[in-house]
């Protein structure tokens, strides 16, 4: 098949009509692959035009593919920038988790956190019953008891200097009784000497003041139960102390806030510890701000 | 294996959504638990979406700081207490943090942030801005730590004297 050339008319200026003849279509023509170009010229020319269209195309195309690409990369942060948005601000600070609460105030020096546990009912609560916030508020030394069994070597290396020096302190105790004992002796022979007058002295008064000095618990049962302070550190690690030293090692440590045994403040009951422990038992007694104790100035104690 | 070319599409909580590299997304414990209960092929290019519970404003502040941490050893180092320390920020985790302070709402930024590294189980970055918002309240009073935090004193004043006999030792 064969077209003839379409002719286009021409509007003159004088209103007539002139045919102008259409370029001249391929041999090859075919409606449904458009020639880029028809221009009646040479093959050669024709070839020259076809190669420097399909260069052009090809650059086109990369350029094409390399936006693709761009964009391809730029994916996370596009649709942020085409719709930009704001932070839903819908959190306060004390609305966040008690554990990133913690975790935060974990990362303050000790003074920060008792300051902290004074900001609000809520942050003083979170520091007061919380364990987590318990031993990180702590920072230093925790006591309670504990199972001899568990205690590791290194321990109860400790643990055997503490039982020579509660030795020494029962040396010692038990040498105050004899003196004691030969004081009343002579105060009763003083008294059956003057038996007609009346008796002033009560012997059980003077053994009742000392009741506050020495714990009341046997000697067996004290010499069993033994103070764990274990410091949350890897340097000095687990302290073991005998019940009957624990009164020293509070006046040691000097600052004793906080320090509470089922609910007593140790402020108060710190004078005769052991007593006050006699028939309960230490449950997480804490001591604050110890760092500067060390397990060598413990042992000087 | 996570291979830097896989994708995965996150949806935000106010519906946006933004496709990204796992590369990214290995640091944040919670998308890769998500995307290993789906059980789908790791090549399907993107994934399927997961939903996070985070608006799209603050996951792109997410995204550019692991972007920046694309590299980071995993898993992050656990520290124990003696080794926690709240100086060791690095430069550009600061001046990331900086760049929020130019803006009205900056402390709402730094909890959303946390709220959100919290929600995606993103260590690296719930560490730090912790330790950015322990830095603002250290060595600061009382009131002090009320005005950064905007906490109300809810406090009794029996109360309030108790809790000062308390901190009397500790203010020296």
């Amino acid at each position: 098949l064969s077209f003839p050339p379409f002719q286009m008319p021409v509007l003159l200026p004088d209103g007539a009509a002139k045919p102008q003849q259409s370029p001249q279509k391929p041999s090859s023509f075919s409606p449904t692959k458009k020639p880029i170009v028809s221009f009646n010229v040479g093959s050669q020319v024709k070839k020259a035009i076809r190669f420097f269209t399909c260069a052009s195309a090809a650059v086109c195309a990369c350029y094409t593919s390399a936006d693709q690409v761009h964009a391809q990369h730029h994916e996370e942060t596009a649709a942020f920038e085409e719709h930009p948005a704001e932070i839903i601000y819908d959190t306060e600070f004390d609305e966040l988790p008690p554990e990133i609460l913690m975790k935060i105030i974990g990362q303050c020096d000790f003074n920060s956190q008792m300051h902290f546990r004074a900001t609000s009912r809520h942050m003083h609560s979170l520091v007061e019953h919380s364990d987590l916030a318990r031993r990180q508020v702590v920072g230093g030394v925790e006591i309670g008891t504990f199972p001899l069994a568990s205690v590791s070597a290194v321990e109860l290396n400790t643990l055997g200097q503490e039982e020579q020096q509660q030795e020494e302190i029962e040396r010692e105790r038990e040498s105050r009784l004899e003196m004691q004992q030969q004081v009343r002796l002579r105060q009763q022979r003083l008294m059956s000497l003057s038996a007609s007058s009346n008796n002033l002295l009560v012997p059980s008064s003077s053994s009742s003041s000392h009741s506050d000095d020495h714990p009341s618990l046997p000697d067996q049962q004290q010499k069993e139960q033994h103070i764990l302070l274990r410091r949350l550190s890897k340097r000095y690690g687990q302290i073991v102390l005998t019940m009957d030293r624990l009164k020293f090692m509070m006046r040691r440590l000097c600052v004793c806030h906080s320090l509470h045994i089922r609910g007593v403040p140790m402020d108060d009951s710190l004078a005769p510890p052991s007593r006050r422990l006699q028939g309960c038992e230490v449950r997480d007694l804490v001591v604050d701000r110890v760092s500067t104790v060390s397990q060598e100035s413990i042992v000087i104690i | 294996r996570i291979y830097p070319l896989m994708r995965v599409t996150l949806t935000t909580s106010d519906g946006a959504s933004v496709t990204v590299s796992r590369q990214l997304t290995k640091h944040s414990g919670f998308i890769e638990k998500a995307i290993t209960d789906m059980a789908v092929d790791d090549n399907a290019v993107p994934l399927s979406a997961v939903a996070v519970d985070v608006d799209d404003a603050t996951l792109k502040l997410v995204i550019e700081w692991l972007t920046e941490h694309r590299d980071d050893a995993l898993p992050y180092p656990e520290k124990t207490d003696e080794e926690r320390r709240a100086d060791d920020i690095p430069a550009w985790d600061q001046a990331f943090v900086q760049k929020w302070d130019t803006k009205e709402d900056q402390q709402q930024t730094l909890y959303a942030v946390i709220t959100a590294a919290d929600k995606l189980d993103i260590k690296g970055l719930l560490d730090m801005t912790c330790k950015t918002l322990a830095n603002k309240i250290n060595g600061k009073t009382v009131e002090e730590m009320r005005e950064i935090l905007q906490l109300e004193c809810d406090f009794t004043e029996e109360e309030l004297a108790e809790i000062r006999k308390e901190n009397a030792w500790c203010e020296n």
